[in-house]
């Protein structure tokens, strides 16, 4: 890990890798083995297989992947969980949204489709999906 | 063979004293060698290669961070030279991660050769072990691993892409993790990523990027000495210095 700390109290800070602080825009597409942690702009993809953290000032025009994810901000894209989406009551999501579990406080808006998975569910789709990429570039070869 | 250079600061009548214990115990341990002094009309560069080229095998820091950083920046072409520190002077606050104490009690961490590898960055053809910090942040752009690019949008932040630094006491950046830092530092938010202010502060790993400016060539400052100017590719070179450090170590 790149910034290590032995005093956080929090799980989440614990292994957070990256951080995108309010005063920061990134464009393109994002991936992290870590925690991210997104309090600023960002357009394109963000994907992790860890946890995601949007903030209440952040705006994010990106389709989203991470095992959990924790949103009090602005997302305008699609949403994919692994495990659990919770949506706090500042929070704003334009897309679709394909979770585990699902946590929503009033207030908090959710214009798209909303789909419940199962983790492995999710798995097998991948799986499926990554056989039919496969097959479309053998058979355009 | 023992090589020692003494950064030119050490000249000063204060630091008499703990020199002379150092060099005692550099005797009884029997790992003296030969000592250069460093003073404006000694060029470090030349220095180091003459070294090299006398089969030095261990070139031993005596100063501050600040030294440390100067000599690995010309110490890093040489794979085979293993770099010790002993550290004087208030500027010095890498040696407690290192786990080596500071003055003559360095000489039983050198004594005891524990080495360890660590990572150095890489920008343009020169080696650091710190950081590179970007003067001028407008317009600059930094493009990460190929796949994204970061701005700063505030006009009080600054750049920086770090290898080895303390944020406080106990949060530091790990040189043998194969990974650089860039750091979107707000200016009066220090470094207190995880603290209450970390949310103004932005961190992201990366292993290689470019740095560019659209409207004119920035200067990068390289471990707060040498400067580069943009356009700046700036790489990881994993395990590429050998140190001696300490047991108690917290890298």
């Amino acid at each position: 890990m790149g910034v290590f700390s032995k005093e956080e109290n929090t799980s989440f800070n614990k292994e957070v890798e990256t951080i995108i602080g309010p005063s920061v825009k990134v464009e393109g597409n994002f991936v992290s083995d870590g925690d991210i942690i997104v309090e600023g702009r960002v357009s394109g993809t963000i994907k992790t297989s860890k946890n995601l953290r949007i903030g209440e000032q952040a705006k994010v025009k990106a389709d989203v992947e991470a095992a959990n994810v924790y949103n009090a901000g602005e997302i305008r894209g699609n949403i994919k969980s692994q495990e659990k989406l919770e949506l706090k009551s500042t929070a704003k999501v334009f897309g679709s949204v394909e979770t585990g579990v699902l946590s929503v406080e009033s207030g908090a808006v959710l214009n798209g489709k909303c789909q419940m998975v199962k983790k492995d569910e999710m798995r097998v789709e991948e799986i499926e999906e990554i056989q039919t990429d496969k097959k479309d570039k053998k058979g355009k070869k | 063979m023992y090589l020692y250079i003494y950064d030119s600061f050490l000249a000063d009548k204060k630091y008499e004293a703990v020199l002379a214990r150092i060099e005692a115990r550099l005797l009884e341990l029997n790992i003296n060698g030969k000592i250069e002094k460093l003073t404006i009309l000694k060029n470090l560069k030349e220095m180091v290669e003459d070294g090299v080229k006398k089969g030095v095998e261990t070139l031993v820091v005596v100063g501050d961070d600040t030294t440390l950083g100067k000599v690995i920046s010309y110490v890093a072409p040489y794979r085979k030279v293993i770099i010790g520190y002993i550290p004087i002077g208030p500027k010095s606050k890498i040696p407690p991660l290192l786990g080596i104490p500071a003055g003559e009690n360095a000489c039983d961490i050198l004594s005891k050769r524990i080495i360890k590898k660590f990572d150095l960055g890489k920008v343009n053809e020169k080696y650091f072990l710190f950081s590179l910090a970007v003067a001028n942040r407008e317009n600059v752009k930094i493009e990460c691993d190929g796949k994204y690019s970061i701005q700063a949008t505030s006009p009080t932040s600054s750049l920086k892409i770090c290898n080895l630094g303390l944020i406080d006491e106990e949060t530091f950046f790990d040189p043998g993790d194969g990974r650089l830092e860039a750091v979107v530092m707000e200016e009066n938010s220090g470094w207190r990523i995880f603290g209450s202010s970390f949310k103004k502060d932005s961190v992201f790993p990366l292993k290689k990027a470019k740095i560019k400016c659209e409207t004119e060539c920035v200067p990068l400052v390289i471990d707060g000495e040498t400067i580069v100017k943009t356009p700046a590719t700036v790489s990881i070179v994993p395990k590429r210095l050998s140190i001696i450090v300490g047991r108690e170590r917290k890298i």
